[in-house]
Protein backbone atom coordinates (compact mmCIF):
# COMPACT_ATOMS: atom_id res chain seq x y z
CA UNK A 1 0.00 0.00 0.00
CA UNK A 2 2.43 2.77 -1.35
CA UNK A 3 2.08 5.72 -2.75
CA UNK A 4 4.98 5.56 -5.09
CA UNK A 5 7.52 7.85 -5.66
CA UNK A 6 6.33 11.13 -3.48
CA UNK A 7 8.12 11.26 -0.34
CA UNK A 8 5.47 10.03 2.47
CA UNK A 9 4.34 12.32 5.25
CA UNK A 10 2.67 9.33 6.97
CA UNK A 11 3.89 5.87 7.13
CA UNK A 12 2.46 2.92 8.81
CA UNK A 13 3.50 -0.58 8.66
CA UNK A 14 1.82 -3.31 10.39
CA UNK A 15 0.16 -0.93 12.64
CA UNK A 16 -2.27 -2.45 15.24
CA UNK A 17 -4.00 -1.13 18.18
CA UNK A 18 -5.54 -2.91 21.43
CA UNK A 19 -7.63 -1.24 24.33
CA UNK A 20 -8.30 -3.14 27.73
CA UNK A 21 -11.89 -3.30 27.79
CA UNK A 22 -13.44 -3.48 31.98
CA UNK A 23 -15.42 -6.32 32.63
CA UNK A 24 -16.63 -5.53 35.76
CA UNK A 25 -19.32 -2.69 36.66
CA UNK A 26 -18.09 -1.68 40.22
CA UNK A 27 -15.13 0.85 39.97
CA UNK A 28 -11.23 -0.88 41.00
CA UNK A 29 -10.74 -0.16 44.59
CA UNK A 30 -7.03 0.58 45.49
CA UNK A 31 -6.49 -3.14 46.65
CA UNK A 32 -7.72 -4.38 43.73
CA UNK A 33 -5.55 -2.15 41.27
CA UNK A 34 -2.68 -3.48 43.74
CA UNK A 35 -3.32 -7.09 42.87
CA UNK A 36 -3.44 -6.26 39.39
CA UNK A 37 -0.14 -4.58 39.24
CA UNK A 38 1.63 -7.20 41.11
CA UNK A 39 -0.38 -10.34 40.18
CA UNK A 40 -0.93 -9.16 36.40
CA UNK A 41 -4.34 -10.66 36.66
CA UNK A 42 -7.19 -8.42 35.08
CA UNK A 43 -10.34 -8.01 35.00
CA UNK A 44 -10.39 -6.42 31.56
CA UNK A 45 -10.05 -8.09 28.25
CA UNK A 46 -8.32 -6.88 25.19
CA UNK A 47 -10.11 -5.48 21.88
CA UNK A 48 -8.32 -5.01 18.93
CA UNK A 49 -9.69 -1.15 17.49
CA UNK A 50 -7.33 -1.74 14.84
CA UNK A 51 -5.25 -4.59 13.27
CA UNK A 52 -2.89 -5.06 10.37
CA UNK A 53 -2.44 -1.87 8.78
CA UNK A 54 0.25 -1.08 6.09
CA UNK A 55 0.28 2.46 4.57
CA UNK A 56 2.20 5.26 2.87
CA UNK A 57 0.60 8.88 2.66
CA UNK A 58 2.43 10.98 0.58
CA UNK A 59 2.93 14.64 1.23
CA UNK A 60 -0.13 16.78 -0.28
CA UNK A 61 -2.44 13.97 -0.24
CA UNK A 62 -5.92 13.90 1.11
CA UNK A 63 -6.81 10.41 1.90
CA UNK A 64 -10.38 9.88 2.68
CA UNK A 65 -10.94 7.46 5.62
CA UNK A 66 -14.44 5.93 5.43
CA UNK A 67 -16.29 2.37 7.16
CA UNK A 68 -19.30 1.92 9.48
CA UNK A 69 -18.83 3.26 13.46
CA UNK A 70 -16.81 1.14 15.08
CA UNK A 71 -14.59 0.87 12.07
CA UNK A 72 -11.09 2.30 13.94
CA UNK A 73 -11.36 5.22 11.79
CA UNK A 74 -11.03 7.52 15.19
CA UNK A 75 -8.34 5.17 16.67
CA UNK A 76 -6.82 5.97 13.39
CA UNK A 77 -6.18 9.97 13.76
CA UNK A 78 -5.74 9.35 17.32
CA UNK A 79 -2.62 6.91 16.86
CA UNK A 80 -1.57 9.85 13.77
CA UNK A 81 -2.19 12.49 16.20
CA UNK A 82 0.55 11.18 18.75
CA UNK A 83 -2.27 11.10 21.42
CA UNK A 84 -2.24 7.24 21.61
CA UNK A 85 0.99 5.01 20.43
CA UNK A 86 -0.09 1.77 18.50
CA UNK A 87 0.23 -1.98 20.07
CA UNK A 88 2.20 -2.93 17.57
CA UNK A 89 3.74 -1.69 14.55
CA UNK A 90 5.72 1.14 13.25
CA UNK A 91 4.39 4.41 12.33
CA UNK A 92 6.44 7.52 11.38
CA UNK A 93 4.33 11.29 11.04
CA UNK A 94 6.66 13.69 9.26
CA UNK A 95 5.25 17.42 10.27
CA UNK A 96 3.35 18.87 12.72
CA UNK A 97 -0.36 17.76 13.12
CA UNK A 98 -3.51 18.26 15.03
CA UNK A 99 -6.86 16.62 15.57
CA UNK A 100 -9.62 18.46 14.30
CA UNK A 101 -12.42 16.92 15.67
CA UNK A 102 -14.36 16.75 19.15
CA UNK A 103 -12.15 19.99 19.87
CA UNK A 104 -14.87 21.95 21.28
CA UNK A 105 -15.19 19.40 24.40
CA UNK A 106 -11.94 20.33 25.73
CA UNK A 107 -13.23 24.15 26.00
CA UNK A 108 -14.50 25.55 29.11
CA UNK A 109 -18.16 25.69 29.22
CA UNK A 110 -18.54 28.40 32.31
CA UNK A 111 -15.46 30.61 30.62
CA UNK A 112 -16.68 33.25 27.66
CA UNK A 113 -16.13 32.54 23.94
CA UNK A 114 -13.74 34.98 23.82
CA UNK A 115 -11.34 33.17 26.86
CA UNK A 116 -11.99 30.20 24.97
CA UNK A 117 -10.57 31.38 22.02
CA UNK A 118 -7.60 32.01 23.52
CA UNK A 119 -7.68 28.55 25.60
CA UNK A 120 -8.58 26.46 22.23
CA UNK A 121 -5.13 28.18 20.15
CA UNK A 122 -3.19 27.44 23.23
CA UNK A 123 -4.29 23.96 23.60
CA UNK A 124 -3.51 23.50 19.43
CA UNK A 125 0.00 24.94 20.19
CA UNK A 126 -0.29 28.28 18.76
CA UNK A 127 2.28 30.73 20.22
CA UNK A 128 0.54 33.86 21.65
CA UNK A 129 1.81 36.44 19.30
CA UNK A 130 0.46 34.33 16.58
CA UNK A 131 -2.64 34.11 18.06
CA UNK A 132 -3.12 37.80 18.91
CA UNK A 133 -2.15 38.85 15.68
CA UNK A 134 -4.57 36.11 14.16
CA UNK A 135 -7.65 36.98 16.63
CA UNK A 136 -9.43 39.28 14.69
CA UNK A 137 -9.34 36.36 11.89
CA UNK A 138 -10.61 33.82 14.12
CA UNK A 139 -13.74 35.96 15.18
CA UNK A 140 -14.37 36.94 11.58
CA UNK A 141 -13.93 33.15 10.22
CA UNK A 142 -16.29 31.56 12.99
CA UNK A 143 -19.34 34.60 12.87
CA UNK A 144 -18.76 34.44 17.08
CA UNK A 145 -18.61 38.31 16.48
CA UNK A 146 -21.75 39.11 18.63
CA UNK A 147 -20.94 36.14 21.47
CA UNK A 148 -17.58 37.20 21.95
CA UNK A 149 -19.04 37.87 26.09
CA UNK A 150 -21.01 35.22 25.61
CA UNK A 151 -20.36 32.06 28.19
CA UNK A 152 -19.22 29.65 25.81
CA UNK A 153 -21.58 26.89 27.39
CA UNK A 154 -24.97 28.70 25.94
CA UNK A 155 -23.60 28.80 22.62
CA UNK A 156 -25.39 25.85 20.53
CA UNK A 157 -23.31 22.90 19.06
CA UNK A 158 -23.43 24.11 15.97
CA UNK A 159 -21.53 27.57 16.98
CA UNK A 160 -19.46 26.09 19.74
CA UNK A 161 -17.85 24.31 17.24
CA UNK A 162 -16.86 26.67 14.88
CA UNK A 163 -14.90 28.20 17.91
CA UNK A 164 -12.44 25.16 18.02
CA UNK A 165 -12.66 24.85 13.92
CA UNK A 166 -12.12 28.15 13.56
CA UNK A 167 -9.09 28.08 15.08
CA UNK A 168 -7.95 24.60 14.03
CA UNK A 169 -8.07 25.94 10.28
CA UNK A 170 -5.68 29.36 11.18
CA UNK A 171 -3.22 26.96 13.06
CA UNK A 172 0.03 26.32 11.42
CA UNK A 173 0.38 22.67 10.74
CA UNK A 174 1.50 20.31 8.04
CA UNK A 175 -1.11 17.34 8.09
CA UNK A 176 -4.53 17.96 8.81
CA UNK A 177 -6.24 14.90 10.32
CA UNK A 178 -10.42 16.00 10.23
CA UNK A 179 -13.40 13.96 11.14
CA UNK A 180 -16.77 14.82 10.25
CA UNK A 181 -15.82 18.11 9.14
CA UNK A 182 -19.60 18.45 7.57
CA UNK A 183 -21.28 18.29 10.54
CA UNK A 184 -19.71 21.42 11.44
CA UNK A 185 -21.93 24.74 11.83
CA UNK A 186 -24.60 25.30 8.80
CA UNK A 187 -24.49 25.28 5.45
CA UNK A 188 -22.58 28.38 5.48
CA UNK A 189 -20.28 27.68 7.65
CA UNK A 190 -19.52 24.09 5.79
CA UNK A 191 -18.82 25.89 2.69
CA UNK A 192 -16.28 27.99 4.36
CA UNK A 193 -14.38 24.89 5.72
CA UNK A 194 -14.55 23.16 2.21
CA UNK A 195 -13.05 26.26 0.99
CA UNK A 196 -10.46 26.12 3.67
CA UNK A 197 -9.89 22.64 3.09
CA UNK A 198 -9.22 23.19 -0.81
CA UNK A 199 -6.89 25.92 0.18
CA UNK A 200 -4.67 23.67 2.42
CA UNK A 201 -4.69 21.14 -0.73
CA UNK A 202 -3.54 24.20 -3.09
CA UNK A 203 -0.94 24.59 -0.65
CA UNK A 204 0.33 21.03 -0.61
CA UNK A 205 -0.94 20.22 3.22
CA UNK A 206 -1.71 16.32 3.60
CA UNK A 207 -4.98 15.83 4.57
CA UNK A 208 -7.20 12.46 6.30
CA UNK A 209 -10.97 13.30 6.53
CA UNK A 210 -12.60 11.04 7.86
CA UNK A 211 -16.10 10.89 6.95
CA UNK A 212 -19.44 9.12 6.60
CA UNK A 213 -20.54 11.38 3.76
CA UNK A 214 -19.54 9.41 0.81
CA UNK A 215 -20.03 12.87 -1.54
CA UNK A 216 -17.03 14.59 0.51
CA UNK A 217 -14.49 11.58 0.37
CA UNK A 218 -15.27 11.25 -3.64
CA UNK A 219 -15.02 15.37 -4.24
CA UNK A 220 -11.93 15.98 -2.04
CA UNK A 221 -9.85 12.80 -1.73
CA UNK A 222 -7.99 11.05 -4.67
CA UNK A 223 -7.44 7.59 -2.50
CA UNK A 224 -9.77 6.64 0.08
CA UNK A 225 -9.05 3.48 3.20
CA UNK A 226 -12.18 1.61 3.86
CA UNK A 227 -11.96 0.01 7.54
CA UNK A 228 -14.26 -2.36 8.74
CA UNK A 229 -14.09 -3.75 12.06
CA UNK A 230 -10.93 -2.31 12.69
CA UNK A 231 -9.02 -3.97 9.16
CA UNK A 232 -8.07 -2.29 6.03
CA UNK A 233 -11.01 -3.77 3.90
CA UNK A 234 -9.95 -1.22 0.59
CA UNK A 235 -7.65 1.23 -0.22
CA UNK A 236 -7.12 2.70 -3.35
CA UNK A 237 -8.71 5.28 -6.18
CA UNK A 238 -11.98 6.83 -4.03
CA UNK A 239 -14.51 6.23 -6.20
CA UNK A 240 -13.41 2.70 -6.00
CA UNK A 241 -13.50 2.60 -1.71
CA UNK A 242 -16.70 4.04 -1.54
CA UNK A 243 -18.40 1.50 -4.45
CA UNK A 244 -16.63 -0.98 -2.06
CA UNK A 245 -18.03 0.11 1.07
CA UNK A 246 -21.86 0.28 -0.54
CA UNK A 247 -21.63 -2.96 -1.75
CA UNK A 248 -20.39 -4.41 1.35
CA UNK A 249 -23.10 -2.33 3.06
CA UNK A 250 -25.46 -3.83 0.82
CA UNK A 251 -24.63 -7.41 1.44
CA UNK A 252 -25.05 -7.27 4.82
CA UNK A 253 -23.60 -4.28 7.11
CA UNK A 254 -20.15 -4.10 8.96
CA UNK A 255 -18.46 -7.14 10.50
CA UNK A 256 -18.89 -6.19 13.90
CA UNK B 1 5.65 20.81 23.14
CA UNK B 2 8.82 21.43 25.05
CA UNK B 3 8.89 22.32 28.74
CA UNK B 4 10.74 25.48 28.26
CA UNK B 5 8.68 26.59 25.06
CA UNK B 6 6.56 29.46 24.16
CA UNK B 7 4.01 27.42 22.85
CA UNK B 8 4.04 25.68 26.45
CA UNK B 9 3.99 28.96 28.69
CA UNK B 10 1.18 29.94 26.97
CA UNK B 11 -0.46 26.81 27.62
CA UNK B 12 0.73 27.12 30.96
CA UNK B 13 -1.27 30.45 31.68
CA UNK B 14 -4.29 29.90 29.18
CA UNK B 15 -4.74 26.54 32.04
CA UNK B 16 -3.80 28.26 34.97
CA UNK B 17 -5.80 31.33 34.34
CA UNK B 18 -8.82 28.40 33.28
CA UNK B 19 -8.47 27.14 36.89
CA UNK B 20 -8.53 29.98 38.56
CA UNK B 21 -11.38 31.34 36.69
CA UNK B 22 -13.29 27.98 37.29
CA UNK B 23 -12.92 28.29 40.77
CA UNK B 24 -14.66 31.31 40.95
CA UNK B 25 -11.81 33.80 41.94
CA UNK B 26 -11.70 35.66 38.93
CA UNK B 27 -13.65 38.09 40.84
CA UNK B 28 -12.89 40.13 44.27
CA UNK B 29 -15.96 38.19 46.20
CA UNK B 30 -14.41 34.99 44.34
CA UNK B 31 -11.36 35.46 46.42
CA UNK B 32 -12.95 37.07 49.65
CA UNK B 33 -15.13 33.12 49.84
CA UNK B 34 -11.55 31.42 49.26
CA UNK B 35 -10.22 33.91 52.15
CA UNK B 36 -13.04 32.68 54.45
CA UNK B 37 -11.83 29.55 55.02
CA UNK B 38 -8.49 29.81 56.40
CA UNK B 39 -9.79 32.82 58.06
CA UNK B 40 -12.56 30.77 59.90
CA UNK B 41 -9.89 28.04 60.71
CA UNK B 42 -7.93 30.39 62.17
CA UNK B 43 -10.67 31.84 64.42
CA UNK B 44 -11.96 28.58 65.57
CA UNK B 45 -8.29 27.35 66.57
CA UNK B 46 -7.17 30.72 67.78
CA UNK B 47 -10.41 30.34 70.29
CA UNK B 48 -9.48 27.21 71.62
CA UNK B 49 -5.78 27.20 71.86
CA UNK B 50 -5.43 30.55 72.81
CA UNK B 51 -5.16 30.16 76.30
CA UNK B 52 -3.07 26.70 76.54
CA UNK B 53 -0.86 27.42 73.51
CA UNK B 54 -0.41 30.87 74.62
CA UNK B 55 2.16 29.68 77.70
CA UNK B 56 4.58 28.30 75.17
CA UNK B 57 4.61 30.83 71.93
CA UNK B 58 4.57 34.44 72.57
CA UNK B 59 2.74 35.62 69.29
CA UNK B 60 0.32 32.86 68.84
CA UNK B 61 -1.75 34.83 66.46
CA UNK B 62 1.10 35.11 64.07
CA UNK B 63 2.91 32.16 64.90
CA UNK B 64 -0.58 30.53 64.01
CA UNK B 65 -1.30 32.73 61.06
CA UNK B 66 1.64 31.99 59.43
CA UNK B 67 1.38 28.48 59.74
CA UNK B 68 -2.04 27.81 58.95
CA UNK B 69 -1.20 29.36 55.35
CA UNK B 70 1.66 27.40 54.94
CA UNK B 71 -0.39 23.89 55.56
CA UNK B 72 -3.62 24.97 53.65
CA UNK B 73 -0.84 25.63 50.32
CA UNK B 74 0.20 21.98 50.44
CA UNK B 75 -3.35 20.50 51.31
CA UNK B 76 -5.17 22.22 48.57
CA UNK B 77 -2.00 22.20 46.04
CA UNK B 78 -1.79 18.28 46.50
CA UNK B 79 -5.57 17.89 46.81
CA UNK B 80 -6.81 19.81 43.61
CA UNK B 81 -3.48 18.35 41.70
CA UNK B 82 -4.83 14.80 42.31
CA UNK B 83 -7.50 14.89 40.72
CA UNK B 84 -6.60 17.38 38.01
CA UNK B 85 -6.07 14.61 35.19
CA UNK B 86 -9.45 12.58 35.67
CA UNK B 87 -11.02 16.43 35.74
CA UNK B 88 -9.30 17.35 32.56
CA UNK B 89 -9.40 13.82 30.68
CA UNK B 90 -11.41 15.31 28.09
CA UNK B 91 -8.42 17.62 27.06
CA UNK B 92 -6.10 15.01 27.03
CA UNK B 93 -8.33 12.29 24.33
CA UNK B 94 -8.75 15.26 22.14
CA UNK B 95 -5.96 17.54 22.01
CA UNK B 96 -2.17 16.31 22.03
CA UNK B 97 -1.37 18.05 25.57
CA UNK B 98 1.56 16.97 27.83
CA UNK B 99 0.10 15.76 30.58
CA UNK B 100 2.19 17.82 33.37
CA UNK B 101 1.03 20.73 31.99
CA UNK B 102 -2.16 19.97 33.56
CA UNK B 103 -1.48 19.62 36.90
CA UNK B 104 1.19 22.56 36.89
CA UNK B 105 -1.71 25.08 36.19
CA UNK B 106 -3.56 23.52 38.72
CA UNK B 107 -0.54 23.87 41.20
CA UNK B 108 -0.21 27.09 39.69
CA UNK B 109 -4.04 28.56 40.04
CA UNK B 110 -3.21 27.40 44.03
CA UNK B 111 -0.25 28.92 43.88
CA UNK B 112 -1.79 31.89 43.20
CA UNK B 113 -4.50 32.36 45.65
CA UNK B 114 -1.57 31.46 48.40
CA UNK B 115 0.26 34.44 47.18
CA UNK B 116 -2.80 36.69 47.57
CA UNK B 117 -3.17 34.65 51.16
CA UNK B 118 0.24 35.44 51.90
CA UNK B 119 0.21 38.42 51.47
CA UNK B 120 -2.87 39.11 53.24
CA UNK B 121 -1.09 37.33 56.21
CA UNK B 122 2.16 39.64 55.92
CA UNK B 123 -0.16 43.13 56.22
CA UNK B 124 -2.01 40.96 59.62
CA UNK B 125 1.84 39.99 60.89
CA UNK B 126 2.68 44.02 60.56
CA UNK B 127 -0.35 45.38 62.15
CA UNK B 128 0.34 43.14 65.02
CA UNK B 129 3.32 44.52 65.45
CA UNK B 130 5.70 42.50 63.55
CA UNK B 131 7.69 45.35 61.36
CA UNK B 132 9.56 43.83 58.04
CA UNK B 133 13.14 43.15 58.50
CA UNK B 134 15.44 41.89 56.34
CA UNK B 135 14.66 38.15 56.82
CA UNK B 136 11.56 39.51 54.37
CA UNK B 137 14.52 38.82 51.86
CA UNK B 138 14.46 35.30 51.98
CA UNK B 139 10.46 35.13 51.69
CA UNK B 140 11.10 34.42 47.89
CA UNK B 141 13.30 31.43 48.76
CA UNK B 142 11.03 30.13 51.18
CA UNK B 143 8.14 30.52 48.70
CA UNK B 144 10.56 28.33 45.74
CA UNK B 145 11.06 25.59 48.42
CA UNK B 146 7.57 25.24 49.17
CA UNK B 147 6.23 25.18 45.47
CA UNK B 148 9.13 22.58 44.55
CA UNK B 149 8.10 20.38 47.40
CA UNK B 150 4.59 20.60 47.03
CA UNK B 151 4.71 20.50 42.77
CA UNK B 152 7.01 17.43 43.36
CA UNK B 153 4.74 15.79 45.23
CA UNK B 154 1.04 17.12 43.32
CA UNK B 155 2.66 15.28 39.79
CA UNK B 156 3.35 11.85 41.67
CA UNK B 157 0.24 11.98 43.35
CA UNK B 158 -1.84 13.06 40.15
CA UNK B 159 0.07 10.39 38.13
CA UNK B 160 -0.78 7.66 40.95
CA UNK B 161 -3.96 8.84 41.13
CA UNK B 162 -4.97 7.67 37.09
CA UNK B 163 -3.97 3.95 38.63
CA UNK B 164 -5.49 4.32 42.25
CA UNK B 165 -8.43 5.69 41.73
CA UNK B 166 -9.51 6.22 45.30
CA UNK B 167 -6.19 7.24 46.34
CA UNK B 168 -8.46 11.01 46.64
CA UNK B 169 -10.02 9.42 49.77
CA UNK B 170 -6.49 7.86 50.95
CA UNK B 171 -5.18 11.19 50.56
CA UNK B 172 -7.91 12.68 52.65
CA UNK B 173 -7.49 11.26 55.74
CA UNK B 174 -3.48 11.17 55.33
CA UNK B 175 -4.13 15.18 55.33
CA UNK B 176 -6.21 15.32 58.30
CA UNK B 177 -3.38 12.74 60.03
CA UNK B 178 -0.37 15.33 58.76
CA UNK B 179 -2.73 18.53 59.79
CA UNK B 180 -2.28 17.10 63.58
CA UNK B 181 1.45 15.53 62.66
CA UNK B 182 2.37 19.51 61.58
CA UNK B 183 3.10 21.91 64.40
CA UNK B 184 0.61 24.64 63.11
CA UNK B 185 -1.76 25.33 65.85
CA UNK B 186 0.94 24.15 68.80
CA UNK B 187 4.32 24.58 68.87
CA UNK B 188 7.25 21.76 68.43
CA UNK B 189 8.22 22.78 72.02
CA UNK B 190 5.32 20.76 73.70
CA UNK B 191 6.46 17.31 72.58
CA UNK B 192 8.82 15.05 73.99
CA UNK B 193 12.73 15.18 72.48
CA UNK B 194 11.59 11.62 70.49
CA UNK B 195 8.41 12.69 69.14
CA UNK B 196 10.06 16.18 68.44
CA UNK B 197 12.94 14.08 66.27
CA UNK B 198 10.09 11.98 64.60
CA UNK B 199 8.52 15.28 63.01
CA UNK B 200 11.64 15.73 61.45
CA UNK B 201 10.86 13.41 59.12
CA UNK B 202 7.69 15.60 57.86
CA UNK B 203 8.76 18.19 55.69
CA UNK B 204 6.37 20.71 56.31
CA UNK B 205 7.71 21.25 59.76
CA UNK B 206 10.88 22.48 58.36
CA UNK B 207 8.58 24.95 55.84
CA UNK B 208 6.83 25.93 58.80
CA UNK B 209 9.34 26.84 60.89
CA UNK B 210 11.65 28.63 57.95
CA UNK B 211 8.19 30.62 57.45
CA UNK B 212 7.57 31.92 60.73
CA UNK B 213 11.66 33.06 61.19
CA UNK B 214 10.89 34.91 58.38
CA UNK B 215 7.91 36.54 59.29
CA UNK B 216 7.96 36.18 63.04
CA UNK B 217 10.56 37.00 64.68
CA UNK B 218 12.11 34.39 68.05
CA UNK B 219 11.77 31.38 65.77
CA UNK B 220 14.42 29.44 64.71
CA UNK B 221 14.52 26.96 61.72
CA UNK B 222 16.86 24.06 60.65
CA UNK B 223 19.14 24.80 57.83
CA UNK B 224 20.39 21.62 56.65
CA UNK B 225 16.74 20.01 57.08
CA UNK B 226 15.28 22.85 55.16
CA UNK B 227 17.78 22.52 52.23
CA UNK B 228 17.33 18.87 52.27
CA UNK B 229 12.86 19.44 51.57
CA UNK B 230 14.02 21.66 48.80
CA UNK B 231 16.69 19.50 47.29
CA UNK B 232 14.09 16.67 47.94
CA UNK B 233 11.62 19.09 46.33
CA UNK B 234 13.41 19.80 43.09
CA UNK B 235 14.31 16.15 42.98
CA UNK B 236 10.47 14.68 42.63
CA UNK B 237 9.23 17.44 40.60
CA UNK B 238 12.74 16.82 37.66
CA UNK B 239 11.81 13.33 38.06
CA UNK B 240 8.11 13.09 37.80
CA UNK B 241 8.24 15.77 34.64
CA UNK B 242 10.69 12.83 32.82
CA UNK B 243 8.34 10.28 33.64
CA UNK B 244 5.21 11.95 32.60
CA UNK B 245 6.82 13.06 29.52
CA UNK B 246 8.20 9.53 28.82
CA UNK B 247 4.90 7.90 29.68
CA UNK B 248 2.47 9.95 28.08
CA UNK B 249 0.60 7.47 25.87
CA UNK B 250 0.43 5.36 28.64
CA UNK B 251 -1.33 7.89 31.08
CA UNK B 252 -3.85 9.34 28.06
CA UNK B 253 -4.94 5.06 27.66
CA UNK B 254 -5.53 5.10 31.50
CA UNK B 255 -7.89 8.19 31.39
CA UNK B 256 -9.94 6.76 28.79
CA UNK B 257 -11.10 4.08 31.15
CA UNK B 258 -14.12 5.34 33.01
Amino acid sequence: MSTGAREAAIALQGVGKCFQLSTVNAREGFLETLARLTTGRSAHKPLWALRGLSLEIGQGEILGLIGPNGAGKSTLLLLLADVLSPTEGSLTVRGRTSLFFQLATGLQPKLTVLDNFSVCAALLGMPRPQFQRLLPDLIAFSGLGDYLHAQFGELSTGLAARLAFATAIHTDLDIILADEMLTVGDEAFQGKCIRAFKEFQAQGKTMVLASHSMEMIRGLCSRALYLNAGRPAFLGPAEDAVARFHEDMRLGGSNN
Amino acid sequence: MGLFSREYRFLLWELTRTEFKLRDQGTVLGFLWTLLHPALLFAVLYMLFLKWMGKYVDQYAAYLIVGLIQWQFFEKATAFALTSLRRRSALVRNFKCPHDVIVLSTVGCVLASYLLELLVAAVIVVSLGHFPSLRWFALPGLIAAHLAFTLGVSLWLALAAVEFQDLERIWTILMTAGFFLTPIFYPLAILTERYQKLLDLNPLVHLLSAFRWCLVPDYGFKGAWLAGVFAVGLLLTVGALVVYRRAGHWITERLLRP
